[in-house]
């Protein structure tokens, strides 16, 4: 089944079916906000929201993962994750996101991270399109936009009173069918309505432009806007930790006399010490260095070694930055760096 | 630890309380104690330190999150520092600490302070009983103790 | 509300002008609605892009730390020329340039305070004043060198009442509140680099050797966290409330940091950021200090 269409009022009924066969994360109303939980008996999905504060990522990269525990000599592995899940309602964006960290969890490297496959094998992601994405986000220019399809199973257009899924793979075909007794055959209206969206999302002007842009950072590494940029950052990471697409991590040993577990754990660039050697050395002391190896990985060398800009525009990192520090404006701003020969850029500028 | 400590509130559990002992003072104490084979129950795990004043309140809720029911930190009585100050400097600290974890939810009885010279051998095993007894009412500690605990 | 605005920029102006100050840290337009960010301003002209209204709502004090650290030098080599900076408070942040003068981190010398009387800080969304302003004490900066001339909120009767009312509640229900509080936490550490206090150059909840922190997403190692870090501000924290509105998942930190103001006042009748003479409460001690916490084994209880 490739198209089907549902009730608003009964998405909830088709979520708590698909909850006795799956881990079910669906949006759900919490105090003043909206967030992907794993869905209960008593809770009613909601589709009052533009984005979620924290992405899916970590339904995909845990912020905290065990690997291995050991006791003595013995070292156990962790078990792969084997739940299967489901998670509705990520915005087009986010999606877009986990196709991007397929790349560098998948074969980038030779080597393969097998947590993170595993747990793309078992998730099925049914990703919602934006009809009015939020002011901060810039989406269309990230290479993204309101309709995208990439990253995810199946896309859910909202066509008035009801929503029409769209299967993008053969896993999101396959769920279609195992739940056709909620789904009807979309009509010829609520078509023409998922048309008008996709049209409008075609028809989005990029927010910025970032034409270009890979040429001038790799001219401009010393550039003095650099610290201009950095200069109010205050180095929290916080930007790392909601960014959809950021995926460093740490590895550490948690040990209590003669056993003790290895726990793969989020860290930030942004932090003073992601970088400090055990010579003590940094290489990247300042705000000014680290927020620059922000902007070159996600614009520079993911495109260099992974044909991608690894940024999809949600914009969380706009949102929620404590003082505003807003990539829009950044990436403006190195836009009117000079792509020219080096030599001449940093004479005296 | 030993291996048969349990966690849970079964019939076995007995009370684990990690002891910060000032060298000078309450440390000769409990030796004192010990010398004078005065009971007490075995509930106690002793940490020597030069002076209560040293007492980094992160040790007292690192205690905790390893598995200990109660913490009891015991120093010079005020005014017999062998470092002179070094208690009273701490007595601040200590009472805004239980204070706080007090208010978080940690129960008073189980992070404690106490002043035991080394003199006062009976003092010591009185205190361990008391500490022991008002831990034991509590049951396990499960609110900060870790799951690797 | 403007001709405060006209006020701190022609005052910015003149100090710049007669360069009395090497720059002046104050508040631009935000790119994002109901917002306003920090900027650093260098010249006269400059000082037009400086806003002041309910929307102002960062600490600026946690900048100036970095700028007065001591570098480390080589033998025979002399110290540099530290700046002078101006800087733009509300009640709240000039409480906590105080502290840090007190704790000597920055000289009183070297900054220029201007004052603006506060109304309170807006959330973005509700434009409600948040509940963190409604505690406020101090909305009234009287450190300052300059004093801008404005209406401010009232004083709130009693800024302790969140802890009295907290207290109030049995110990469960506060475990409860703050095992939800700490879920909330993702550890990205904004409240650390949104707190004026927390200048330390190695923080403890980044040490490995001793490692006191777990990484986990563990509730016992974010707890330690929280507890720890909150703990650093005993008789330091002046309830900026900075933390509170960097938190990007609404942890309610106010909660806790009050409770810490109220032992400072009942316990040591102290007032963290009141002056810049005192040393903080728990670098020293009375030899009065109340021992009625302390268990005495001989007492009948």
């Amino acid at each position: 089944m490739k198209q089907a269409t549902i009730g608003k009022k009964e998405i909830g009924k088709l979520l708590h079916a698909a909850a006795s066969t799956y881990k079910v994360y669906a949006p759900v109303a919490e105090a003043d906000d909206v967030r992907l939980v794993g869905l209960e008996p008593d809770m009613e999905p909601t589709l009052e929201y533009t984005n979620f504060k924290r992405s899916a990522k970590e339904l995909f990269f845990p912020a905290c993962e065990l690997i291995c525990t050991y006791e003595n000599e013995t070292l156990t592995e962790a078990p792969l994750p084997d739940e299967k899940f489901v998670v509705f309602g990520v915005r087009p964006c986010d999606a877009l996101a986990l196709a991007l960290l397929d790349k560098v969890f998948g074969e980038f490297g030779g080597s393969r991270d097998p947590y993170y496959m595993k747990r793309r094998e078992n998730g099925l992601v049914i990703a919602l399109a934006c009809l009015e994405p939020e002011d901060t986000a810039f989406c269309t220019a990230a290479g993204s936009g309101p309709a995208g399809t990439d990253g995810a199973d199946i896309l859910v257009y909202d066509v008035g009173k009801e929503l029409l899924f769209e299967a993008l793979s053969e896993k999101g075909e396959a769920f279609l069918s195992d739940y056709q007794k909620f789904l009807g055959k979309p009509g010829a209206a609520a078509k023409k309505a998922r048309d008008r969206i996709v049209e409008k999302a075609k028809a989005r002007a990029a927010e910025l432009d970032l034409h270009g842009l890979k040429q001038k950072l790799e001219r401009n590494f010393d550039s003095p806007l650099w610290k201009e940029i950095s200069e109010i950052c205050l180095g929290c990471g916080l930007c790392t930790y909601q960014c959809p697409t950021c995926h460093c991590f740490d590895i550490t040993d948690e040990v209590q006399g003669r056993k003790g577990r290895r726990i793969r754990t989020w860290d930030s660039c942004q932090y003073a010490l992601f970088t400090h050697h055990a010579s003590g050395h940094n290489p990247r002391p300042s705000k000014n260095e680290r927020m620059r190896q922000r902007v070159l990985h996600k614009f520079l060398y993911t495109v260099e070694n992974l044909g991608e800009t690894f940024c999809v525009g949600c914009g969380r990192c706009v949102r929620n930055c404590p003082v505003n520090l807003d990539l829009r404006e950044t990436l403006k701003s190195l836009q009117g760096l000079s792509a020219q020969d080096k030599a001449k850029d940093n004479s005296g500028t | 630890m030993n291996k048969n400590d349990t966690h849970e509130n079964t019939a076995d559990w007995e009370p684990r309380i990690v002891a910060f002992l000032c060298n000078w003072c309450s440390y000769a104490g409990a030796d004192l104690a010990g010398i004078g084979r005065m009971q007490y129950p075995p509930s106690v795990r002793v940490v020597r330190v030069p002076c209560s004043g040293r007492i980094n309140p992160l040790y007292i809720v690192k205690a905790l999150q390893e598995g200990a029911d109660g913490v009891l930190v015991s120093g010079c009585h005020p005014g017999d520092c062998h470092y002179i100050s070094g208690n009273l400097v701490a007595r601040r600290k200590f009472a805004m600490l239980r204070e706080f974890l007090f208010y978080v939810g940690i129960p008073k009885e189980r992070v404690q302070f106490s002043w035991v010279s080394a003199a006062e051998g009976p003092r010591f095993a009185a205190l361990i009983r008391k500490i022991t007894e008002d831990v034991r009412k509590l049951g396990p500690n499960t609110k900060l103790a870790k799951s690797s605990a | 509300m403007k001709d405060m605005q006209e006020k701190l920029r022609a005052a910015v102006k003149t100090l710049l002008d007669k360069h009395e100050v090497a720059f002046v840290i104050g508040y631009q337009r935000g790119s994002v609605r109901g917002r306003s960010k920090p900027c650093f301003v260098r010249t006269p002209e400059q000082a037009d892009q400086l806003i002041w209204d309910q929307t102002c709502s960062n600490n600026l004090t946690v900048y100036l730390p970095p700028l007065f650290r001591r570098p480390r030098l080589r033998p025979g080599q002399e110290p540099p020329p530290l700046p002078r900076v101006g800087i733009v408070v509300k009640g709240c942040d000039a409480l906590s340039v105080a502290g840090l003068v007190r704790e000597k981190q920055v000289p009183r010398a070297n900054i220029v305070a201007i004052g603006m009387p506060c109304q309170g800080i807006l959330d973005p969304d509700s434009k409600q004043v948040l509940p963190s302003c409604l505690d406020c004490q101090h909305p009234v900066p009287e450190q300052a060198d300059i004093k801008i001339d404005g209406p401010a909120r009232e004083p709130a009767k009693d800024p302790l009442a969140r802890a009295r009312e907290f207290e109030a509640k049995p110990i469960e229900e506060r475990w409860r509140y703050f095992a939800e509080q700490i879920k909330k936490c993702i550890r990205c550490y904004a409240c650390r680099e949104a707190c004026p206090n927390c200048y330390c150059k190695s923080c403890f909840a980044d040490s490995t050797n001793p490692r006191w922190i777990g990484l986990s997403s563990e509730q016992s190692d974010t707890m330690l966290y929280q507890l720890g870090r909150l703990f650093h501000q005993a008789g330091r924290c002046v309830g900026c409330n900075a933390c509170v509105r960097a938190c990007p998942m609404g942890v309610d930190l106010h909660t806790f940091t009050t409770k810490l103001l109220k032992d400072a006042k009942e316990l040591f009748d102290d007032t963290p950021g009141e002056d810049t003479e005192s040393v903080p409460l728990l670098s020293t001690f009375d030899p009065h200090d109340s021992d009625a916490f302390i268990t005495d084994p001989d007492k009948q209880d």
